[in-house]
């Protein structure tokens, strides 16, 4: 598949710079590896926060983490829109009989983002298999499937985003508020905030779908309506629909720069 | 081939302004302004044409290409290539054409040119045999083979010209757009894109648009120039014609044994005058070269004649004069 080949092909640039990448990809692991030891001394004193344990704690805490890296590493494309445009690779795209959804997916994909993701996907699994209780293939089923609604609630916001540039030619910070703020907010079950907090990021941008609802059904938490917990990630998937179609409204407005 | 018809292109811009106090209320306040990149812009190229279009910086090439390669929206007119409206039918339209940026790089910076070269024949979908015949050609006919395995960073600019040219042309295009493609390229390597173009032209009936600065390269390339200012197209024709028009002055420079007295002459005008040595500008329209000589060797003993035409760059600096869009 195409998307694939544009992978490969960023990945070998990536590869030209051994050092660089070597060394990112080891100061990232030791900072994810120092968060989760924050995370730990947190439980030790508490035990649990506001009804939750560790474990479930600790699945939201990853799974945004993963699905956050993971954004990143794809929607590297979106996430550096306004260079694309003043560099002028978006007439580029344009010129490539390919869609161009698909094109800003790929571009400038970097090894570095795959390596943390990488390094959170491996995180959960040793997570799981040390504090996972009663750990099924349903159950494991419903993680990728948050995971995946994580990661497109989080490319949503980001097409979001690179649409603006297509107005502002440069990036818009105060988009991070949802990325970064739904990192920060979203690592923890969203119910312990405040309920309009919890509603906003559950009705509007849900990330809620990849939070604690599917956790708890994972952790076994809930007694009815199981199926909807179970399925609450594929809504929160719909999220980027929406969001390829404003890109795609955006897009229409580019007005190239330069000669 | 080619047509546009009544293409217009205005951008809103900010109003530039300059320092700090300026810049400081233009973070409540903005004032625009419109620039019309194009206006009722109509050309018509048929098949197979080389077509040289040229103007001073800013007149509209750039834009005008971009419209025609489906980058960019006009605000109103048509535009129908091989029977495609560019940035209606993008995907279906851009698979025919060809597009060189000669100021930026549309080839993977980091990796060999082959990969890149590879990777595009997946985004054109190009079957293996024409790719390989494609890529055979190229190398011999642009010399690509001793660098298509560097990556494109380690390259010389004109080696990454050619890199780039070969590349807009492995799914064969039948039309290729080349904007400033000899921009910075030593004597050389200008001469052999060149004539790469007039091969590619000629044996693969490529219809090129060619957007350039150095007159040379039209000169060598094609007859027929479309000249564009301030959005408008001024000039569409022969070369030749426009050198006839506005090449008439020739620099005559003559050498003669004594010195002697400033010899005036009606229909030349003296510009330079040394010891021994005298320089005349001459408009051929009205006097011939041959009767000036006639009439200087009446009054002096000439040893030396040397006749210049005027550099072509000249020649199209009196065009833009010509049509006020210097």
């Amino acid at each position: 598949m195409l998307l694939f080949k544009y992978m490969k092909i960023n990945i070998m640039s990536n590869l030209e710079y051994p050092l660089a990448t070597y060394s990112t990809l080891l100061a990232r692991m030791v900072g994810i590896i120092l968060e989760l030891i924050g995370l730990f001394f947190l439980f030790d004193r508490f035990q649990s926060l506001v009804g939750y344990s560790l474990y479930e704690v600790g699945l939201c805490y990853l799974i945004i983490r993963l699905a956050n890296a993971l954004s990143i590493c794809f929607g590297k494309g979106y996430n550096s829109m306004s260079g694309l445009i003043r560099k002028g690779a978006f007439d580029t795209m344009l010129i490539r009989p390919r869609n161009l959804v698909l094109q800003s997916f790929s571009h400038a994909l970097d090894i570095r983002d795959l390596g943390v993701s990488v390094q959170y996907i491996i995180m959960l699994v040793l997570f799981i298999s040390i504090y996972g209780v009663n750990f099924t293939v349903m159950k494991g089923i419903v993680l990728l499937l948050t995971v995946i609604s994580g990661t497109a609630i989080f490319l949503g916001i980001l097409m979001i985003s690179a649409g603006i540039c297509f107005f502002s030619v440069k990036n818009i910070e105060a988009v991070s508020v949802f990325t970064d703020g739904g990192v920060k907010l979203g690592s923890y079950p969203l119910t312990i905030y405040n309920k309009w907090i919890t509603r906003f990021f559950t009705f509007i941008i849900p990330f809620g779908c990849a939070n604690y609802l599917p956790v708890l059904y994972i952790a076994d938490k809930i007694d009815s309506y199981r199926w909807l917990y179970m399925l609450s990630p594929v809504f929160g998937m719909l999220f980027i629909i929406p969001c390829i179609f404003i890109w795609y409204a955006c897009a229409k407005h580019y007005s190239s720069t330069g000669s | 081939m080619i047509e546009l018809k009544n293409i217009n292109k205005t951008f809103r811009v900010v109003k530039k302004t300059s320092g700090a106090k300026e810049a400081f209320k233009a973070m409540f306040h903005r004032e625009y302004k419109e620039i019309e990149a194009l206006k009722d812009l109509s050309l018509k190229v048929n098949e197979g044409e080389i077509v040289g279009y040229i103007g001073p910086n800013g007149a509209g090439k750039s834009t005008s290409i971009k419209v025609m390669s489906g980058i960019l929206t006009p605000d109103s007119g048509e535009c129908s290539i091989m029977g495609y409206t560019p940035w209606k039918d993008r995907r279906r339209y851009v698979k025919n054409i060809g597009v060189v940026f000669g100021q930026r790089s549309q080839l993977w910076w980091d990796v060999p040119v082959m990969d890149s070269f590879l990777l595009l024949k997946d985004i054109y979908n190009v079957p293996e045999k024409t790719f390989r015949e494609n890529v055979d050609m190229l190398t011999e006919m642009l010399n690509l083979n001793e660098f298509i395995n560097q990556p494109l960073r380690q390259l010389s600019l004109g080696q990454k010209m050619r890199a780039e040219i070969a590349g807009s042309l492995l799914h064969n295009p039948q039309l290729l757009f080349l904007d400033e493609p000899t921009i910075g390229l030593d004597a050389t390597t200008k001469l052999s894109v060149r004539n790469f173009i007039k091969t590619i032209n000629k044996e693969k009936g490529t219809t090129i648009m060619l957007t350039t600065h150095d007159m040379n390269d039209i000169d060598a390339i094609t007859d027929r120039v479309v000249l564009i200012g301030k959005g408008r197209i001024l000039y569409d024709g022969s070369f030749e014609q426009i050198k006839k028009k506005y090449g008439n002055n020739k620099t005559l420079t003559v050498s003669f044994e004594n010195e002697a007295e400033p010899i005036e002459i009606s229909g030349a005008v003296l510009t330079k005058i040394d010891r021994n040595q005298a320089t005349y500008t001459v408009d051929t329209g009205t006097v011939s070269i041959a009767e000036i000589i006639n009439r200087l060797s009446e009054k002096t003993q000439l040893t030396d004649v040397d006749v210049k035409s005027q550099a072509i760059e000249e020649i199209v600096a009196s065009l833009y004069e010509h049509f006020n869009i210097k």
